[in-house]
């Protein structure tokens, strides 16, 4: 895991082409009085003014690390998908796999695979009960349409419950009265093969409004080794809406909903306990489903609140080896007030059935193959001043009960600091658990033939075996951040963490043992889910947002990372390197005169998997030009750094590895 | 590790130090959007006339008031100790809306964004002025709004809601702002 020399100079050069470019050559303004009050209304109606920033005072309020993506950074950054746009916050860790597949996390445990990361789209949970992981293909919205990511790094779980193990991302579309009107976008290119999306927004009623969208997505696959094009190819039509109704002062309702079609092609090689031992096949799969959300909000007073929430959400995904039809009904109930003068109590009660259908194969099977699944669940939260401005404490718990291990409380306790108020302190001590999916306790998977190396001989076959009595995994966290506002311009962001996960469930190999058929005879290596795995990480991320002039934003993240392993078990085909040791990201804004914006994004990610893929700098960059105010034509390019470079290599998955290629797309935006 | 950190550390300083220069150029650009708007409100004082209602002493003063966040910090310096149509300038924070009532300008902060309809209730018909930066403030029944466009900013006024409050905003303050209508009816 050597740090590249060569590749850290090449961060360098991109500071150093900032410091030599200046901006100040264009756009000056008249000199101005020190005392404004001198200037005449309609003086000071036609300064230009630096714009503050818009990120709501809650979030450098909290006690945790909270990065916030706004609109205009999804609008600058080039990216055509949420992954990619995650690229861009310090301390998450986005390889990108295969054209569909993404491997997201936050802090640690990077794989196709990661269980421990919340993903919420206004408040609805997309991780997959199957897996307790995210099917990053059929993730979507109307990018133009979100307000604003809110990415909280570290354990949330006593408000989000459990699988809030080392993250949420909270993705909050916009409320449909800051939609009105029309917008239709279209746009082509290398790897981004076709874009269109349209949405339109209107008032219906006194107080309501809503708009209706449809967006679709054409991606073309990666490559492979050598350079040839891969047959992955992916595209995404999507079509929602949302309705916003204001009833009364108190009231307000919010329905939306979204279904969407994802198609991918794949080429995929199973093994087999046969001649050959291994079958390619070409997997065209359909993967569908929508959802229906609805939620209602009544304010007692300034200082309380309720509401109710009730999501159903269908996924059915068709693919060669498994196919999974799930339902899930959602139930929440939220209730905030002030208890005392120095008191603010949040509490909630929640409900969550699922059901499932799966489709076994030869490779993976299933057992159950349907299931039902009841989840039960409360919290509360404190929030204390214990010195006005001064000093919060934050205390709060989850409680729920699951079908796999039952019980289960994850309680947290932060604390706010602010001396000055330029700099704020906090510290967090949490407890935060991932419970068992489907997957790890009811199935069993081929994952690999040994085929027999003389005539005469058999075949041997691993087989992962899933374990119905695994229990939770635990991690205990410590976290510690320091923010610095050092004025309108520069700001600063530290946080250090150290995460204890205990009962990490990884497989054991167990005694191998003779299978015999009346196709075949062959040797199982059998490999039992187990909890077994004690390791300990720690890091620090650290953020610089920085506008060195009206016209040009600098914004630089930096996260270090490493894990250690406690254990005393053999643990053969453990990577301690799953996630980079460093990363780097540094990205410009700059408004150029005649209504151009040029835009970069430089990232640096140091090898992982043990060196098995090697450390990349990736390049991304965007021109936008705005010839009127409703009219917006940009063109970006993205890892514009090497032709190609691989990501991520994950061992359980069926199809060959692939790198990610060099891409240019444009892209015109009207909104009417 | 530690080392390697280090090393990020240091380089990332060496550049942050060699960016300063740059940085102390870029102080003669335009002056912070607080800073202006903190003057701006001070510059509205003499374009509204409050009903007499408002004061109970000729000289009684006119009283701005911020609630929520407040997002001007330093910036309100400049406006202190001025005196507008002949009566003292004073600021004020109330820590509720209810103790709002006796302000002549309001500006609700966009913390406030979530109880705006409880915040513009409580003051129906009051001869406060309220100001905000909240999008659709004055749609929402809010009477001076600013909004930025192209780095500017510009106000909406809610003139009807104004009216029914008892106050005149001078002619000279509406040909620069845009007339919102009145949705609260």
């Amino acid at each position: 895991m050597k740090c590249d020399t060569k590749r850290f100079l090449s961060v360098m050069s991109v500071f150093l082409i900032m410091f030599f470019y200046r901006g100040t050559a264009f756009g000056t303004q008249a000199e101005l009085p020190e005392d404004l009050t001198e200037l005449s209304i309609e003086e000071l109606l036609d300064i230009e003014v630096t714009l503050a920033s818009r990120k709501p005072q809650k979030i450098s309020q909290t006690a945790a690390a909270v990065f916030v993506i706004t609109d205009e950074d999804i609008r600058r950054s080039g990216a055509a998908n949420i992954p990619e746009l995650l690229r861009m916050v310090p301390g998450l860790q986005v390889a990108r796999i295969t054209s569909s597949k993404w491997a997201v996390t936050s802090r640690s445990f990077n794989n196709i695979y990661a269980n421990k990361l919340l993903i919420l789209i206004d408040g609805r949970t997309v991780y997959s009960p199957l897996f307790s992981g995210v099917f990053w293909d059929v993730q979507d919205t109307f990018l133009e349409d979100v307000d604003r990511i809110e990415v909280i790094r570290g354990p949330g779980a006593s408000l989000w419950g459990a699988n809030a193990v080392n993250g949420i991302i909270n993705i909050k579309t916009k409320h449909a009265e800051d939609t009105e009107g029309g917008l239709v976008y279209a746009g082509f290119g290398k790897e981004e093969k076709k874009l269109g999306g349209v949405r339109y927004g209107d008032k219906i009623g006194k107080k309501s409004y809503y708009r209706i969208y449809t967006k679709y997505a054409d991606y073309d696959g990666g490559a492979d080794v050598n350079g040839d094009d891969a047959s992955d190819d992916w595209d995404m039509l999507q079509a929602g809406f949302r309705m916003d109704n204001e009833f009364s002062d108190k009231d307000a309702v919010i329905l939306q909903g979204e279904i969407y079609r994802c198609e991918t092609d794949e080429t995929l090689y199973f093994p087999s306990l046969s001649p050959p031992y291994m079958n390619s096949a070409h997997d065209n799969a359909d993967k569908t489903g929508g959802n229906i959300m609805g939620r209602w909000k009544h304010s007692f007073s300034d200082a309380s609140d309720m509401s109710l929430k009730v999501i159903y959400d269908r996924t059915d995904r068709e693919e060669l080896e498994f196919s999974w039809e799930g339902d899930t009904l959602d139930i929440d109930f939220q209730h905030r007030f002030q208890f005392g003068e120095r008191q603010e109590v949040v509490w909630g009660m929640g409900y969550r059935y699922y059901h499932d259908k799966l489709r076994s194969s030869p490779t993976m099977i299933f057992n159950p193959e349907t299931e039902d699944d009841h989840l039960f669940s409360a919290f509360i939260q404190d929030d204390i001043t214990l010195a006005k401005n001064r000093l919060r404490l934050t205390l709060g718990s989850k409680f729920e009960h699951n079908d796999y291990t039952g019980f289960e409380f994850q309680p947290n306790a932060r604390l706010l600091w602010t001396p000055h108020e330029k700099h704020s302190v906090w510290a967090a001590v949490s407890r935060a658990l991932k419970t068992p999916s489907r997957f790890e306790t009811k199935t069993q998977i081929l994952t690999r033939v040994i085929p027999p190396r003389n005539p005469g001989e058999n075949p041997s076959g691993l087989f992962f075996y899933g374990n119905p009595d695994i229990e939770s995994e635990e991690l205990i966290a410590l976290e510690l951040g320091y923010r610095l506002k050092a004025d309108d311009r520069l700001n600063f962001d530290l946080a250090a963490f150290y995460n204890m996960y205990d009962n990490e469930a990884y497989s054991k190999t167990g005694t191998p043992f003779f299978e015999h058929t009346s196709q075949s005879s062959y040797m199982v290596i059998p490999l039992y889910q187990e909890n077994m795995v004690e390791v300990e990480t720690y890091g620090l991320e650290f953020l610089t947002n920085w506008q060195p002039l009206n016209r040009w934003r600098l914004q630089t993240a930096i996260s270090s990372f490493e894990m250690k392993v406690r254990s005393k078990d053999d643990l053969a085909f453990f990577s301690e390197n799953e996630s980079p040791d460093y990363s780097l990201s540094v990205r410009s804004y700059t408004d150029l005169p005649w209504n151009l914006e040029w835009d970069l994004q430089f990232r640096f990610v140091d090898s992982v998997l043990d060196g098995n893929v090697q450390s990349y700098s990736a390049l991304d960059t965007r021109l936008g030009w705005h010839p009127s105010d409703n009219l917006e034509i940009s063109i970006a390019g993205r890892n514009l750094a090497d032709p190609q470079h691989p990501e991520y290599i994950v061992t359980m998955y069926r199809g060959k590895p692939e790198e990610i290629e060099r891409s240019v797309y444009v892209k015109a935006t009207w909104q009417f | 590790m530690v080392r390697k950190l280090l090393t990020y550390m240091i380089l990332y300083g060496i550049c942050a130090i060699l960016l300063i220069p740059l940085k102390a150029a870029a102080e003669s650009d335009g002056p912070a959007e607080y800073t202006v708007k903190a003057t701006l409100l001070y510059k509205l004082s003499k374009f509204v006339k409050w009903p007499p209602e408002a004061f109970d002493k000729p000289d009684a003063p006119i009283t701005l008031c911020i609630i929520g966040h407040d997002p001007f910090e330093e910036a309100l310096n400049s406006i202190k100790g001025k005196r507008v149509q002949g009566r003292p300038f004073l600021i004020g924070k109330p820590s509720d809306i209810l103790s709002a009532g006796g302000c002549h300008i309001l500006f609700v902060s966009a913390s406030e964004k979530e109880n705006l309809s409880t915040v513009l209730s409580k003051l129906k018909n009051r001869f406060t002025l309220t100001v905000s930066e909240i999008e659709g403030f004055a749609r929402q029944g809010g009477m001076i709004n600013f909004i930025i466009a192209e780095k500017k900013i510009r106000l909406e006024v809610n003139l009807a809601v104004a009216k029914r409050a008892g106050l005149k905003i001078s002619s000279r303050l509406l040909k620069l702002a845009k007339i919102i209508n009145d949705n609260t009816r």
